[in-house]
């Protein structure tokens, strides 16, 4: 039996910090992907560090019952993502909404290479910024909703439904496709 | 290849320069190092030290890309149980459509949706200002509600795919900051059909997981929304639900009326914002009027509701006060895996009052104290 990541994170404490460098070996190509798939190669070089010093920082905040700690780092890569958007003059929602800035930019790039463009991008366009995020976090990430509920600290049930309304919207378009692949842990069974 | 394998093959990157990994690991290694040297074990800060560090490091990522691979291996087999509602897709367009209600004319608002919605706005508007929550305050909102969860064998379309309802008793205290708490205990699983439920026994009668959840947030932890500066005339609001810069959406009336009841959902809407959202939905093309409807407590309401992607999204409100009591979610066309009729979620809302700590339910309730292995979560 590996040892589980909160083990890894709980070595880490005062006593011994340097254990957490562990986490990243574990993780660190993760969050690079993570950060890659949302803003490009570039900038995802650039901002490893930042999510990783701030996991480092905050990592008196980590949930002992979470064995795995992809959700967790997932929701402090997008907090440095939505920093980043903002310092390089994205524009904000003007409420105080902690609502994801749109990633569409990079989502778009990717989408050209595969010459489906005009179909995904079409459907994918009819989702709302958070039911799309629920969306690629399930895709791309291949978590499971309870864990996209840990990255984005809401609630299962509206992870669940935000999962919901994008696959519903996927369900439509498609409906001659035959199947939604969605993973999760066998130890949810 | 369907659309969401295509989706997952265009979130496949190369992986990481070995180099930028590197140079990531000797910072974190490097604030760790500080930090150890200001903690109880301090040590030498010499130059040995950080090189022995860093073929420490080297080590641990030899040795832990073989634990990595069985962990990854660990991860694709056995039973896959999703956490997704009941959104599989069907292989082949069903045929004939069939509703429920007969969705209000593309190009206006239904009368009789718009006639009861003008009558809920005025209710609204003649409710009392309840006070909102003060420093230090939360606003405390307790419901029981059911959501859909689909499992399905590997292969994917292979036998045993099942649908079960979740019930939920949900109790959530939140600040205008987002922190506060939530607390869920959860029901039985509700199979949705017989054969549901022999999918599930044929899968082996897998333990679906039900345990409570009980976690405090800081700020920014819990969704919340400051609906103190929104405006409430009707055409302003209007507006502005309909430029989604209160929420990211798609364009259309049906995700308006989404955002609609999402800005009254657990949340502390003034009666004049209340007010303002009902006439703003009476304006909105296909929304129907369900007439004297039962929340899923048995509570009579009146139930509004929007058709999208086959299912009919419905509110139940107070006739009273006008206040949203229940929502129910009911199959109505093709594309959905359970025939049209099914109940396929609900909510009822209990309470919704502001309490000054998050173990408090309002005067007179009883206290919620935190369960034993409640955890700060963010």
């Amino acid at each position: 039996m590996p040892e589980g990541d909160e083990e890894v994170v709980g070595r880490s404490d005062a006593s011994a910090p340097t254990a957490f460098v562990e986490l990243f070996w574990r993780h660190g190509d993760a969050v690079h992907a993570y950060l890659v798939r949302r803003t490009g190669r570039q900038d995802a070089d650039d901002l490893l560090s930042e999510v990783w010093l701030r996991a480092f920082k905050g990592r008196a905040n980590y949930d002992p019952r979470w064995p795995d700690a992809r959700p967790w780092l997932y929701g402090i890569a997008r907090h440095v993502l939505l920093a980043h958007w903002r310092r390089s003059g994205r524009p904000l929602v003007p409420l105080a909404e902690p609502v994801a800035l749109d990633c569409w930019d990079e989502v778009d790039s990717r989408l050209d290479a595969t010459g489906e463009r005009a179909r995904l991008q079409r459907v994918l366009a009819t989702l709302s910024t958070d039911d799309r995020e629920v969306l690629l976090l399930v895709t791309w990430e291949q978590l499971t909703p309870s864990e996209v509920a840990v990255a984005l600290g809401i609630p299962q049930g509206t992870a669940r439904s935000r999962l919901h309304r994008a696959l519903s919207v996927f369900r439509r378009e498609f409906e001659d496709e035959s199947f939604v692949p969605v993973r999760c842990h066998p130890k949810e069974a | 290849m369907n659309a969401i394998e295509l989706l997952e093959q265009i979130g496949v990157v190369e992986p990481a320069d070995p180099e930028v990994l590197d140079r990531t690991a000797e910072a974190v290694l490097a604030v760790a190092a500080t930090e150890a040297r200001h903690g109880e074990k301090a040590t030498s800060e010499n130059g040995a030290e950080l090189f022995s560090m860093r073929r420490g490091v080297e080590l641990v990522r030899a040795s832990n890309s073989a634990s990595n691979k069985r962990l990854r291996g660990n991860r694709s087999r056995g039973y896959w149980l999703t956490r997704v509602a009941a959104v599989v897709i069907v292989a082949g367009a069903a045929g004939g459509v069939s509703t429920l209600v007969q969705p209000g004319s593309p190009g206006g608002p239904s009368p009789a949706a718009a006639a009861v919605l003008r009558h809920l706005a005025d209710v609204a508007a003649a409710q009392p200002t309840p006070s909102a929550p003060g420093p230090g305050q939360y606003l405390y909102v307790d419901s029981e509600n059911a959501y859909t969860d689909s499992a399905f064998d590997q292969p994917p379309n292979g036998k045993g795919s099942y649908t079960v309802l979740l019930p939920q008793h949900r109790q959530i205290w939140i600040r205008p900051d987002g922190s506060g708490r939530l607390f869920e205990t959860f029901g039985q699983p509700i199979f949705l059909s017989a054969q549901d439920h022999a999918d599930w026994v044929a899968a082996g009668s897998p333990t679906i997981s039900n345990s409570p959840s009980d976690d405090t947030f800081g700020p920014g932890g819990l969704s919340a929304r400051n609906l103190s500066n929104l405006p409430t005339d009707p055409s302003a609001l209007a507006a502005l639900i309909a430029s989604r810069k209160i929420e990211g959406g798609p364009p259309g009336s049906a995700e308006d009326f989404t955002q609609i009841g999402d800005l009254l959902r657990e949340t502390d809407a003034s009666p004049a914002l209340r007010s303002a959202l009902y006439q703003v939905a009476a304006g909105l093309p296909g929304v129907v009027d369900l007439g004297a409807v039962l929340d899923h407590s048995g509570r009579s309401g009146i139930g509004l509701a929007e058709v999208s992607h086959g299912e009919q999204f419905e509110l139940i409100f107070d006739p009273q006060t006008s206040a949203l009591i229940g929502e129910q979610d009911t199959v109505v066309g093709p594309g959905v895996q359970e025939p049209v009729g099914t109940v396929v979620g609900w909510a009822t809302y209990i309470q919704s009052t502001v309490v000054d700590s998050t173990t408090s339910t309002g005067p007179g309730g009883s206290a919620v104290p935190l369960s034993p292995s409640a955890t700060l979560a963010r």
